[in-house]
């Protein structure tokens, strides 16, 4: 009995170790890559975008997927085996590693090369005290709303300069009976995130980037005046329910993907969306949406200014890639990752997004809507990542709670505010 | 031999039994125990913070009303129905198929409990009164469908301030022009024939008087085929209050504030755009007050305040709006649209919600209850409940007098499972709304501050310490109460 009982145990050994064994042949060229990606969502796109690099160099990217990308990040690093490349949320992460000297400096890349390529923007982004640690290859512009053209025709509206023409036409269009935007905030454990995006993308319009930084950082509170004004405007559309489609309730009880589909019913639900460029793969799921053609039934506008002073920000995200080892391979994946050809394979699979590197051509981009986001990704004033990606995670979370609060009673602002705020001082404490 | 088999024996069969207990129960609780007096990657001595977190922070206190409230419905609920059932399915004929059907939930994992308790409680949007009114959520589907056409509802009324329904010709005047110019524009457009026109134009009066006396549905469809009705006949009440000749300004400001305010909007900024090109006033400062209309028309509607500085005197358009308003006659004039039954957002909704993920609960474990609380019922001795019979008791005595009584020590082990159930809730909220709504409940806290943030170790082990304290002494009397459930057979 023992014995089986040794021998069963001794196999599970046995079989937890073997797959490290392989690991051990140095001799090959092989290149552990640990990413949030997994499955069907993202993954295929990346292996078509090495595919080339994989061809020409013979090389094997070892993929390592982990909803849990930190603490496995963490456990590896600190057992003296970190993957060679990995996909990480920010900088602000792995900021333990950056100290330690663990994460590997981009020295070896053509600095010239990348500051004409990539520009001041992404450069300051990948840069941490002025050295490089971090690629971009990919982006996202959040910035954007969404309409029917011809919807807009029918209607004869035109599409809005300014936040005071969008709160106009909105009237408008609720005086002609139908909705001005669609919003859902249904997304299961993470539902409200997209009212935060538009709580930024309105905060980077109405207070200066510095205040935006601050926010980020909790150097300024929440129940103070930037942020407070920022959620007071974006209550003019979302705290109104004569301009949100099936109103306030329907507006929590929308699945974030599924909401943009009242914008091409016949007659119109509604006539708006913000969303990023991503929302084009869930108009192809909307009844009829595979019928819709990019650029003609749909399309989008900037998230227009509300304070001429500050102009009109992007707000996005971008997939930020570091590196763990100086192996000369690994710094050819990178170098790879840095040219324009490095995303023409990941939109050939099927995968969205914008290209960072300026070189990259327009016309590669599978169609006309992708690429005028290309287009105003160049043009926007400035540039900053998602803000409550970057904040510490009961912060996003509470960010996230308090979007939905805020829909259900806009009148609690100052209750919702003060809320996040108890919880920011906390949660940066630490 | 025989000694060394029985000293080996049972160490054999116990122990791979005792050493995976030990593994995966015992020494993770201790570890959970060490963890919550620890900061939260488990490395700095904190002493009793996170506690003092787990109990004051108001989304645990939320936890905490919550999973109260679970434990006296969820436990009444589930005990109740399941002894209900288990009496009345007790002797009729089709037992088993009726008891089979009510346990089979206990089969569907939680998860998928509340996924398809979702779909039961959805919300479709229903967008514009004119727009359809389909609801896949079974419930809401329920709801709507008492009134599909939305006619039990009262349409457009205009409402004195004691809220009586006034009469309005003006307004009447405002629909039947509006209507009125629909038809002849469908008539022009081919889309309605001559013939065709003269009739509705002549039911048009009648229509208007029914639809605002609330005799006749919003969403009719014959004007449905006319395009905006009724959000185009809200418009024109509107319009036909915005130029009414006397009355109370404010009032209609208070009624109607948005209309109140475009308005005054629109005629402030046409009065300085005329000031300018009249020369009244430099064109600079016209800009300046075009800035200012917006704040002004709000500050008058939300306060009253007139507007004050160069430029609004010389516009002097100011006043006459107010005339213009104050001579309407109705005082506190209100509009009201009512398309009568609407669904509800049963998850999303305060008040209800809880109740809601409650009875996905009751659902699944009513069956537990009902089983249990029936072999034991079939163990009361039938010469029992004869003997009350021919006593003289009726069937209610019965069942309070003698067969509750009889069953009290099983209900007592069924109703400790319950309330245990009810206190580590987890899978229905974290699936249906995430804790979100003020549906939080201590499990859901304990998963978020582990996964859901900033990987708090220290807070989530003492959520997990205090939820496992509470529960060990139910746990404790469950099983003295089970022992001696078992010794008296």
């Amino acid at each position: 009995m023992r014995k089986i009982l040794v021998f069963v145990l001794m196999l599970g050994l046995v079989l937890s170790i073997a797959p490290n064994a392989a690991l051990a042949q140095d001799d090959e060229c092989v290149i552990s890559f640990l990413t949030v990606w997994s499955g069907e969502a993202e993954l295929p796109f990346w292996e078509g975008m090495v595919a080339p690099f994989v061809e020409e160099t013979g090389c094997t990217i070892e993929v390592e997927s982990t909803r849990d990308l930190v603490p496995v990040l963490t456990t590896r690093v600190e057992a003296g085996n970190p993957p060679d490349i990995a996909g990480v949320p920010s900088f602000g992460a792995i900021a333990t590693f950056l100290e330690e000297g663990d994460v590997a400096p981009l020295d070896f890349l053509d600095v010239d090369r990348m500051n004409e390529q990539f520009g001041e923007v992404w450069m300051d982004l990948g840069s941490v005290d002025g050295t490089l640690y971090g690629i971009f290859p990919r982006a996202s512009l959040k910035s954007l709303v969404w309409y029917s053209p011809p919807a807009f025709e029918a209607a004869g509206y035109t599409v809005p300069e300014t936040w005071d023409d969008m709160l106009a036409l909105c009237q408008q269009i609720y005086d002609d009976g139908a909705a001005c935007f669609s919003i859902g905030l249904e997304a299961q454990a993470a539902s409200g995130w997209p009212a935060t995006d538009w709580v930024e993308d309105i905060m980077l319009r109405t207070a200066p980037l510095e205040a935006y930084d601050a926010w980020i950082d909790h150097e300024i509170e929440w129940t103070g005046e930037e942020v407070t004004r920022a959620w007071e405007t974006f209550g003019e559309i979302a705290g109104n329910e004569d301009f949100l489609f099936g109103g306030a309730a329907g507006t929590v009880a929308t699945p974030f993907g599924e909401s943009v589909c009242p914008l091409f019913t016949d007659p119109p639900g509604a006539y708006l969306h913000r969303q990023a460029d991503f929302i084009q793969s869930f108009i192809a799921d909307c009844p009829g949406g595979e019928a819709l053609v990019p650029g003609e039934d749909f399309d989008f506008f900037l998230f227009p200014s509300i304070n001429e002073e500050f102009g009109t920000p992007g707000l996005g995200g971008a997939d930020l890639f570091v590196l763990f080892s100086d192996d000369p391979n690994v710094q050819a994946l990178a170098d790879f990752l840095t040219q324009p050809e490095a995303l023409q394979g990941w939109l050939d699979a099927g995968g969205s997004g914008i290209a960072t590197n300026n070189q990259f051509p327009l016309d590669s981009y599978p169609d006309p809507v992708s690429r005028r986001a290309a287009e105003l990704l160049q043009q926007v004033d400035s540039f900053r990542f998602d803000a409550s990606d970057l904040m510490p995670g009961d912060v996003n979370q509470a960010f996230w709670t308090g979007s939905l609060d805020f829909i259900q009673n806009p009148g609690s602002l100052a209750d919702i505010l003060a809320n996040i705020e108890a919880i920011a001082d906390e949660a940066y404490a630490e | 031999m025989k000694a060394q088999e029985s000293k080996w024996g049972p160490a054999v069969f116990l122990g791979p039994a005792v050493f995976l207990l030990f593994l995966l129960m015992v020494y993770p609780a201790l570890e959970t125990v060490r963890l919550s007096f620890f900061d939260r990657f488990g490395e700095n001595f904190v002493g009793l913070d996170n506690y003092e977190y787990a109990v004051s922070s108001s989304r645990m206190q939320e936890a905490f009303r919550n999973n109260l409230l679970w434990l006296f419905v969820f436990t009444i609920g589930t005990v109740g129905l399941g002894l209900l059932i288990a009496a009345l399915a007790d002797r009729v004929r089709y037992e088993t198929l009726a008891k089979s059907i009510i346990f089979m939930p206990m089969a569907i994992s939680f998860v998928g409990a509340g996924v398809i308790w979702k779909f039961v409680y959805d919300l479709r949007p229903t967008g514009e009164p004119l727009q359809p009114r389909e609801q896949i959520g079974l419930l809401n589907a329920i709801l709507v469908s008492a009134d599909p056409d939305g006619t039990l509802g009262d349409g457009i009324r205009l409402l004195n301030e004691e809220g009586i329904p006034i009469d309005a010709p003006a307004v009447r005047q405002a629909i039947i022009d509006v209507e009125t110019a629909a038809i002849e524009t469908a008539v022009t457009d081919e889309e309605l024939s001559r013939s065709e026109a003269d009739e509705l134009l002549e039911i048009l009066p009648d229509r208007a008087n029914g639809y605002l006396n609330g005799s006749l549905p919003p969403n009719d469809e014959d004007w449905q085929a006319l395009g905006q009705w009724p959000r185009a006949s809200l418009g024109a009440i509107n319009a036909a209050i915005a130029t009414m000749p006397e009355g109370s300004g404010r009032a209609v400001c208070n009624a109607i504030p948005h209309v109140c305010m475009s308005e005054i909007e629109r005629f402030e900024s046409n009065a300085i755009d005329e000031a300018v090109d009249a020369g009244t006033v430099s064109a600079e400062r016209g800009d300046e007050l075009q800035d200012q209309v917006r704040a002004v028309a709000l500050a008058y509607v939300q306060n009253g305040t007139r507007p004050e500085g160069e430029g609004w005197q010389t516009v002097d358009h100011w006043d006459q709006i107010i005339t213009d308003v104050n001579q309407v006659t109705i005082r506190g004039i209100n509009t009201t649209l009512d398309t009568g039954i609407q669904p509800i957002d049963w998850i999303r909704t305060r008040g209800i919600n809880n109740f809601a993920l409650i009875i996905v609960g009751v659902w699944i474990w009513t069956g537990f209850c009902m089983v249990v609380l029936s072999a034991a019922l079939k163990g009361i001795p039938g010469e029992l409940i004869e003997a009350a019979r021919v006593d003289g008791a009726h069937e209610v005595q019965v069942f309070f007098r003698i067969i509750i009584p009889i069953l009290m020590p099983t209900i007592t082990v069924v109703m400790t499972t319950m309330v245990i159930n009810a206190l580590k809730v987890f899978d229905i909220v974290y699936v249906m709304t995430a804790g979100n709504f003020g549906t939080e409940v201590i499990a859901n806290r304990m998963y978020f501050e582990m996964y859901g943030g900033n990987r708090e170790f220290g807070h989530a082990s003492a959520i997990a310490v205090i939820l496992m304290l509470s529960i060990v002494p139910i746990m404790v009397f469950n099983i003295v109460q089970f022992r001696r459930q078992e010794a008296r057979r």
